[in-house]
């Protein structure tokens, strides 16, 4: 109707309204030559013409309102419908949560042989559970909760849990849905319950064109691999910032040893790695050799320079004093610039400083400006005590900094 | 006399055309809206909050917010604000020229002491008289500053901005109460996103009738008063419908001052918030998407569905209609300074379909349906008017009305269940339809109101507003 109508609209047509007297005034409307014709006679109405008033009425009378009024009783009757239920589960849980603590805490702590234990699982799951889906759901994230943050559990009891209970067919149901979030959840509950053996079912999406299911799945492969990073040898792919944490993350909770081979990943061509080969060897205190660092320091990607930086201050390479030196004037990322200062301020010796108080003058980014007074103050605190300024103005300044990185609660 | 008329009975014409055009704009934003939710809901799990709240790698946050005259509230929302779980971050107050106690309470409740902070003034603010810290390292996150009132927001809010050492900053108000991952929310998307996320927001829920134990929301109630009764309904719309909705298409051109995460090195570079501005977090994000146009470069805006906030709404007609008046007044300055922006091809979408959106369906509607009103008195005094077909149109306008706001509710429940009984949901809903009749009229005299000082150049004033501080369960 809309579009009959703004058809009508571009030509000239004679449209009808209606008004209260039933004395119908004809207006036609010529939008080429603008101008308006009245004529107040009563005339037939006309059905062949679409904008109508009485059309949209029998419209919006038989249509569209009751359509509405229905959409709107519909959402009000879910709405409280949903409510309640909500209100139902929550008295529900609070009725039997304490049974239910009881009895994980019973049957994941306990030594029991599998056959008692499934017999255990099987008559709680009729008296507590039986077939409410929501509650079933609640428990299975329970026993995720107890397994992702209480250590030294024994694994293999829990996926005989998680099995007994039926919650591997709700996982099986997960990895065979379509949507790439359904799969992802089905590879967080392999990875919260460190279930290997499903790592096979992963390996399938590690190449998978959607990005968010392919990131899911590289992140649940690590976590199920033993050796958790041989699948990152060769690993070709730029690596996200979120898949850089959470792959940290991933290591750091596993406790996983490092990679023998880390110092390969130094020489892969995906810069990613790179930067996390850094970070791995500065949280398992493997410290850069200088002809390491020198190459590192050279690489097109100011991330990898950036932690290259990182892994010198973390890590006190003290002989990397020289080579940082060498690099700061060539380093164009500002913020790697101040790392690096920062980094000199806990390596740097006198050398340091006679190298970089000549910089003073000339440097205009304030924040750059800041960051080598701190460092050169951090290395020798008299030094400003004799310095001669330039100017007044630069002497104001440097005074203020002076002030702010002398005050302890400022650092 | 006929001119008149045949002006009335044309504009009938009109205003078919535009309710079924802005009733086809809300269907499409409902649409929008859905898959938004449903898609952050569905990727949740991609980026786990506690991965970052665990990390050392994470993106470092400074939480700026200004006060002026808080001192009921300031100790204990201060106290909120610390309760933070995430590894790098900072809070910063300005203490805006306040005339009460707001910061000697806060010196005396938090051992604070006037530090020789090396101050760099990226955005130019009134004076700053000078820094605070703590003496006691369980409070070294906190960093006070104490100014010259900058009559607006804006400027405690830069002064904040230009103290903050992190490269990301929230800002928000400090009556608000946060939820305690609200950072780790925030963030999030900044380090989701392969595109630059430059701003993002999320849902503000009224804390009106709330209670809060330990700084924490404990039980969540919709509101007792009048006035916040329908301010609960207009912010569940305006955030889950409206925002997420919009960020769906990346055209959001609001991210509410009480709660939104930016980046700071482009808000520096758009010269922070405006000083002069009255509805300066509409302003702020026009300027930072014109300035992201202009410089070519790819940038997100986005929403996060979840509540995060809590803050107090007026309570009183007069403060209310304060308040509204104002963001009239600076939405239609923000449509007239960047007005070069409007259906201009530079500006990618927030030019073609952003401001047009703004101007049509948010400025002109209020306008438009006080010129209806005095058409449809007009009409029946003189013209004579078809009371049926009136009454039908009518009908259908609250109707879908009441349709968008019940969507957004029912969204609301699904996603956040939020109020403590089904007796609080039946009010809700009861609320719904009173809204239209009761409460809009006053939006509507509100932005005249606020149109109208506009056009006459009234001086700016931003009110005061009166706390009663939150609920609290002890």
């Amino acid at each position: 109707m809309l579009i009959l109508f703004i058809k009508n609209l571009l030509s000239k047509k004679t449209i009808n309204f209606a008004d209260n007297n039933a004395i119908r005034t004809q207006m036609t409307f010529n939008l080429h030559n603008n101008y308006f014709e009245i004529d107040t006679s009563i005339i037939e109405k006309d059905l062949d013409y679409v904008f109508d008033p009485y059309h949209i009425f029998i419209f919006l009378i038989f249509i569209f309102i009751p359509l509405i009024i229905f959409f709107v009783l519909t959402i009000i009757g879910s709405l409280v419908y949903n409510r309640y239920q909500d209100d139902k589960f929550i008295k529900n849980i609070n009725e039997i949560e304490e049974q239910i603590n009881s009895f994980l805490i019973d049957i994941i702590f306990t030594e029991s042989e599998n056959s008692l234990l499934k017999k255990t699982v099987k008559a709680f799951d009729k008296k507590y559970i039986n077939d409410d889906e929501r509650l079933r759901k609640y428990v299975f994230e329970k026993i995720i909760h107890v397994k992702e943050n209480i250590n030294d559990i024994y694994e293999h009891r829990i996926i005989l849990i998680y099995k007994y209970f039926g919650f591997n067919k709700l996982t099986d149901k997960l990895i065979r849905k379509k949507s790439w979030q359904d799969k992802s959840e089905a590879f967080y509950h392999y990875q919260s319950l460190d279930y290997k053996i499903k790592k096979g079912h992963i390996k399938q999406y590690l190449n998978s064109k959607n990005p968010k299911l392919k990131s899911n799945a590289i992140i649940a492969y690590i976590s199920l691999s033993d050796e958790k990073f041989s699948y990152l040898d060769n690993f070709e792919y730029p690596i996200s910032k979120a898949d850089e944490l959470k792959i940290l993350n991933i290591i750091y909770k596993k406790k996983a040893v490092m990679p023998k081979n880390i110092e390969q990943w130094l020489d892969n061509k995906n810069v990613s790695m790179v930067a996390i080969a850094i970070k791995l060897m500065i949280r398992y205190k493997h410290k850069l050799t200088n002809s390491q660092t020198i190459k590192l320091l050279q690489n097109e990607d100011e991330k990898v320079r950036k932690e290259t930086i990182n892994a010198t201050r973390e890590l006190f390479n003290f002989e990397a004093n020289t080579i940082l030196l060498e690099h700061y004037p060539k380093e164009t990322n500002s913020i790697n610039k101040i790392i690096l200062l920062k980094t000199l301020s806990e390596i740097g010796d006198e050398d340091t400083i006679k190298s970089l108080h000549q910089n003073i003058p000339n440097e205009k980014d304030i924040q750059i400006k800041f960051a080598l007074i701190h460092c050169i103050y951090t290395i020798k605190k008299s030094f400003f005590d004799h310095y001669k300024f330039i100017t007044e103005s630069e002497e104001k300044i440097i005074q203020k900094m002076l002030l702010h990185i002398k005050n302890p609660y400022l650092t | 006399m006929k001119t008149l008329e045949q002006i009335i009975h044309a504009s009938e014409y009109f205003f078919g055309v535009y309710s079924i055009l802005y009733i086809l704009i809300y269907t499409i934003l409902a649409v929008f809206s859905f898959k938004q939710i449903k898609k952050y809901y569905n990727s949740k799990n991609f980026l786990h909050k506690d991965v970052l709240i665990r990390s050392n790698d994470t993106i470092g946050v400074s939480i700026v917010a200004p006060a002026f005259n808080e001192g009921i509230t300031i100790v204990y929302n201060v106290k909120s604000l610390l309760l933070q779980e995430y590894p790098k971050y900072e809070i910063i107050i300005v203490n805006d020229g306040s005339t009460d106690d707001t910061l000697e309470k806060l010196i005396h409740e938090f051992d604070l002491i006037k530090v020789d902070f090396f101050y760099i003034e990226k955005i130019v603010t009134q004076p700053v008289i000078g820094h605070y810290k703590s003496t006691n390292p369980i409070y070294n996150k906190l960093l006070v500053v104490d100014k010259e009132n900058g009559k607006s927001k804006a400027d405690g809010s830069n002064a904040g901005i230009n103290s903050a050492k992190y490269p990301l900053f929230i800002c928000t108000d400090v009556d608000c109460i946060l939820r305690k991952d609200t950072i780790a929310v925030l963030v999030k998307p900044f380090i989701e996103n392969t595109t630059k996320v430059i701003a993002a927001g999320a849902t503000i829920r009224i804390a009106n009738s709330c209670t809060f134990k330990e700084g924490m929301l404990d039980e969540s109630h919709y509101p007792t008063n009048f006035f916040a009764r329908f301010q609960e309904l207009e912010y569940i719309r305006s955030f889950l419908f409206g925002r997420m909705a919009w960020s769906r298409i990346n055209g959001l051109l609001l991210v509410s001052g009480g709660l939104g995460i930016f980046d700071k090195k482009t808000v520096i570079a758009v010269g922070g918030y405006w000083y002069k501005s009255l509805g300066e977090d509409l302003e702020l994000i026009t300027r930072m998407r014109k300035y992201m146009h202009e410089n070519k470069k790819e940038f997100i805006i986005t929403y996060v569905p979840e509540s995060l906030c809590w803050t107090e709404v007026p309570s009183t007609k007069e403060i209310f209609l304060r308040q509204r008046v104002r963001w009239a007044r600076g939405l239609i300055q923000t449509l007239h300074v960047h007005r070069n922006v409007i259906l201009n091809p530079k500006y990618g979408r927030t030019g073609l379909i952003s401001f047009p959106y703004y101007i049509a369906c948010e400025f002109a509607v209020p306008i438009l349906e006080v010129i209806g009103l005095l058409f449809i008195i007009l009409g029946i005094f003189f013209f004579g008017i078809n009371l049926k077909f009136l009454i039908v149109i009518s009908i259908s306008v609250y109707f879908f009305y009441v349709l968008i706001t019940l969507i957004s509710v029912s969204l609301d429940q699904k996603v956040h269940k939020q109020y403590s009984s089904i007796k609080e949901i039946l009010t809700l809903i009861a609320m719904i339809f009173i809204e239209p009749i009761v409460y809009h009229p006053l939006n509507v005299y509100a932005s005249i109101k606020g149109y109208f000082h506009f056009l006459i150049n009234k001086e700016k004033k931003w009110g005061i507003m009166i706390r009663t501080g939150f609920n609290k369960k002890e």
